[in-house]
């Protein structure tokens, strides 16, 4: 089905690499009428996937707590997913995401219990001086909770030192989807990541919709049901992390163990997967993602528990047929995201400030995505058979330090006392609308 | 009746059966027993079971740590539900007999038993005195599954607990002996320092011994055992409608024909008249449910569900049914660990109750719901649907689900889930940290340890560590 590229917002096809300044602007909704006002007139500001390279770019999203303050209709509020309604800081949302400790929501610079943000605000623009200021939101009924400003690293690495982002699920029907269609691994169907298109399952993706009596024929219809009107057409689900990362602490451990690091990671700094590249960064394979697991059933390229084959497990299966291999890559591909985080701080370690990836995350589903993939994969202590170990780059490790096991010949090695590198400092999950949904939402 | 100290006899005896001997050829009892609670005695029975769960295994009402033959076991309330009061469903999965374990389920829990179902009706007041007379209501409320899995056969609860202290064992020898570097780098040699370890060690030198190799026969006493101890009342109707219908086929194959196919067209005409009644779960039904989820230090979970089966005799038919072909397929085909491709369900049963007219499903799995569901979703779904298409409630499909619609519906179907389940308020597990992937991992680390073993094999062994 082709994408209505013109209600889409830009940030799902694509994250602006040639704009590598971004400015995240977390906002409290003080006056619901003058921020309607400012959210009709925003959406003819926002960037479309429709314009393939814009010289500047500005997203929005509004969380649950957002869309209830600006006066959604409690019959349209209801057909939002539970995840969204929850919010990220429930307890038993805590415990999913591994939330503890220093990462537990009561210490996270915003976005805490009571504190949860209404509205993300994302600009890019190609210099610092274009970003959008936040004196332009003077008079717009909002406040501002906290800023993050981001500039991109050189060769798209993060923080710890590795590139980033080589792994990213493709529209299935894009021009992008096309050219790569010999992949086995990248395309996947819209529905996934866009509402109200078909997914995996070949079922179209549940959006929010809204009583047709309360709505402006801006919306679209929903399939099989007169009596609604489509609130999630061609929107998405938004997850964003504050993620700290400890790049002192992380040297410190591996301590110049080169080889150390790109097992616990998955991939050698310049990205060649291990899968591929065992002994050396292969520069061709910095940014292959045409691989799977099935010639590495122990481990021996790649750990089990390394933090990209944890992230997608690809055809990983504990089986060697083609047919279990086939079921473990579908199953997999249920469970995608597409990660538009960018990397904010200073590289300059003897600069003294946070630094860490402010992660932004899009899927269809957040219980069956997002959380799925933190839960079940990255901080489940019995991954593919582990016992006791969760992801050593990203995981929420035990008290005492946590465990990374090195599968080698002729026996693996466990490398204890793993600390935590990464930090959650804020967080929340946030409706990516439709321009037509955006204009309908300022209508109100 | 066993008093405290027959118990503790009791209990070393196991110890020695299922490490120092075990035939690994055990036999699990796997089992609920349903009581309706009356309506006054709800809200003290909740306290009751919110109380359990702060300690459940040495909570002072059941505590469940001292029963050591119990895999797994849960207490879980369902609501007053129209007509049905409200039910107290104690499900619990054992090695040996059923009777054994209620006797000690009544001596362990003495006047606790009195605050768990002493709101029952029928219950005896004051029981505590005597365990036998609980022992003899409980069994009296025992309800068979008509349909459950194993994923780890053949092992007894101490062999798991037992085996997983090897493999810690195992490691940390491992990890010494690399960390003061001096870890030969021959393989032979390695395993031959892992074996002392457990050579000179009393408490792990049952290892010495080798798991006995299931024979054919083994394995067809086991099957015939353990289809004794599920619900086989499909085969009462089933066996004479069968014969009825052969003979039927021999003289008049026409009419035959005539009733498998108003059969199939009966199937038709109800699944084209069930309603979508798929709505929004209820977000205070839901917050309590997800309460008792994911609890730290434990990556398994529990869910306990209660549906009502679509009102004809047809369905209940065709449930009891389903149930029997998914038993049969349990014993005879998902014996090594998986139930339908599903790698993570260590205990599972589905059972009618009230007459089959409800539907109880209560399982022990690892990780998330969410992931518990998926794999629903993605790998069982036909099984599923089979079943569960016969539950108001369940997203419509045709041909029982078999091979379209009903459990693929992601979204409706775990609504429907959620719908139809209740906090697992106590929950209790003989080895929360082990994932059934670990549990099987860790007897073929055992299986190898003093085996023989050629060179390629000694490799693969040393792989599992």
């Amino acid at each position: 089905m082709a994408l209505e590229l013109d209600d889409i917002q830009g940030l799902v096809l694509g994250a602006y690499p040639k704009l590598p300044w971004a400015r995240y602007l977390i906002l409290r909704i003080d006056d619901p009428g003058a921020a309607r006002a400012w959210l009709g007139t925003l959406a003819g500001d926002v960037a479309t996937a429709e314009t393939s390279r814009p010289p500047r770019a500005c997203n929005v999203a509004v969380s649950f707590a957002g869309l209830a303050r600006l006066g959604l209709p409690p019959d349209a509020l209801a057909t939002f997913p539970w995840a969204l309604r929850q919010g990220m800081v429930t307890e038993y949302r805590s415990r999913l995401l591994g939330d503890r400790g220093p990462s537990a929501p009561q210490h996270w610079c915003w976005g805490a219990p009571g504190a949860e943000a209404d509205v993300l605000l994302a600009s890019y623009a190609a210099t610092a001086g274009e970003l959008l200021d936040r004196s332009a939101l003077d008079g717009c009924g909002v406040s501002e909770m906290a800023t993050v400003d981001s500039l991109l690293l050189p060769y798209s690495l993060e923080h710890f030192g590795f590139t980033d982002g080589v792994s990213q699920p493709i529209l299935a029907g894009t021009p992008r989807a096309a050219r790569t269609s010999a992949h086995r691994w990248e395309v996947v169907e819209q529905g996934e990541f866009v509402l109200g298109y078909p997914d995996e399952s070949g079922l179209r993706a549940e959006g929010p919709t809204v009583g047709a009596d309360r709505s402006s024929p801006l919306l679209p219809t929903v399939p099989g049901d007169a009596g609604r009107r489509d609130l999630g057409r061609n929107g998405s689900y938004l997850v964003v992390r504050q993620l700290a990362q400890d790049v002192v602490g992380f040297r410190r451990y591996v301590d110049g163990n080169e080889r150390l690091a790109a097992e616990m990671v998955g991939r050698w700094p310049n990205g060649a997967p291990l899968a591929l590249a065992p002994d050396q960064p292969v520069e061709a394979f910095s940014s292959a993602n045409d691989f799977g697991y099935e010639h590495d059933k122990h481990g021996l390229r790649c750990p089990l528990g390394a933090h990209i084959r944890r992230a997608n497990p690809r055809n990983s299966t504990s089986k060697s047929d083609a047919k279990a291999e086939e079921i473990a890559r579908r199953s997999a591909n249920r469970h995608r995201i597409l990660r538009r985080g960018r990397p904010y701080g200073s590289t300059d370690l003897d600069v003294d400030e946070e630094r860490g990836l402010f992660f932004v995350a899009l899927n269809a589903d957040i219980e069956r995505q997002f959380e799925f993939v933190q839960h079940t994969w990255l901080n489940n202590p019995t991954f593919a058979g582990l016992c006791g170990e969760v992801d050593p780059l990203t995981g929420d490790q035990p008290d005492g330090g946590g465990t990374f096991t090195q599968p080698e010949l002729p026996v693996r090695r466990r490398h204890r006392g793993l600390p935590n590198f990464v930090t959650t400092r804020g967080g929340g999950y946030f409706f990516l609308p439709g321009l037509r949904a955006l204009r309908w939402i300022g209508s109100l | 009746m066993s008093s405290q100290d027959d118990l503790g006899g009791e209990e070393l005896r196991c110890r020695f059966v299922v490490v120092g001997a075990s035939d690994g050829l055990s036999s699990h009892s796997v089992f609920t027993v349903v009581a309706p609670v009356r309506a006054d005695a709800v809200s003290g029975l909740r306290s009751v079971l919110a109380d359990m769960a702060t300690d459940v295994a040495g909570n002072p009402h059941l505590p469940f740590g001292r029963l050591p033959t119990l895999h797994f076991a849960s207490l879980a309330l369902f609501p007053a539900q129209g007509s049905f009061p409200a039910t107290l469903v104690f499900e619990s999965n054992v090695d040996g007999t059923i009777a054994d374990y209620l006797a000690q389920v009544a001596a362990v829990a003495g006047a606790g038993a009195d605050a768990i179902w002493g709101g029952c009706p029928g219950y005896p007041s004051g029981a505590t005195d005597d365990p036998g007379q609980v022992q003899r209501w409980l069994r009296h409320h025992v309800v068979l599954p008509g349909a459950y899995h194993v994923g780890a056969t053949g092992r007894t609860r101490g062999q798991i607990v037992a085996e997983a202290e090897l493999r810690e064992a195992l490691e940390i020898e491992l990890d010494e002996r690399q960390d003061a570097g001096r870890l030969p780098a021959d393989p032979v040699a390695i395993r031959r320092g892992l074996q002392d370890r457990v050579w000179y060690d009393p408490a792990l030198a049952w290892a010495v011994d080798p798991l006995p190799v299931r024979t054919g026969h083994d394995q067809l006493r086991h099957i015939g055992h353990v289809a004794g101890s599920a619900d086989t009342t499909v085969l009462v109707p089933a066996v004479p409608a069968l014969a009825l219908l052969a003979a039927l086929t021999r003289r008049r194959p026409l009419a035959a024909l005539g009733l498998v196919a108003s059969g199939v067209a009966w199937l038709w005409w109800v699944e084209g008249r069930d309603p979508p009644d798929d709505c929004a779960v209820d977000a205070a039904a839901l917050t309590a449910i997800e309460r008792c989820e994911d609890r730290p230090g434990a990556v398994q979970n529990h869910l306990a569900s209660l549906t009502y089966v679509k009102p004809s005799a047809g369905r209940v038919t065709l449930v009891r049914a389903v149930l029997f072909v998914i038993n049969l397929a349990a014993r005879v085909k998902y014996t090594k660990g998986e139930l339908g491709g599903i790698p993570s369900i260590h205990f599972a049963h589905w059972s009618l109750i009230d007459g089959g007219r409800r539907l109880l499903f209560v399982s022990n799995y690892d990780g998330s719901w969410e992931s518990y569901l998926d794999d629903f979703i993605e790998k069982a779904a036909s099984g599923l649907s089979a079943v569960w298409s016969n539950a108001v409630d369940f997203p419509p499909c045709r041909w029982l689900g078999l091979r379209s619609g009903g459990a693929r519906h992601g979204l409706p179907f775990k609504r429907m889930a959620r719908r139809s389940q209740t906090p697992t308020t106590v929950h209790y597990s003989a080895y929360p940290g082990q994932s059934l992937t670990n549990v099987l991992s860790n007897t073929e680390l055992r299986r190898g340890l003093f085996a023989d073993l050629d060179d390629h094999e000694l490799q693969q062994w040393l792989l599992k560590l």
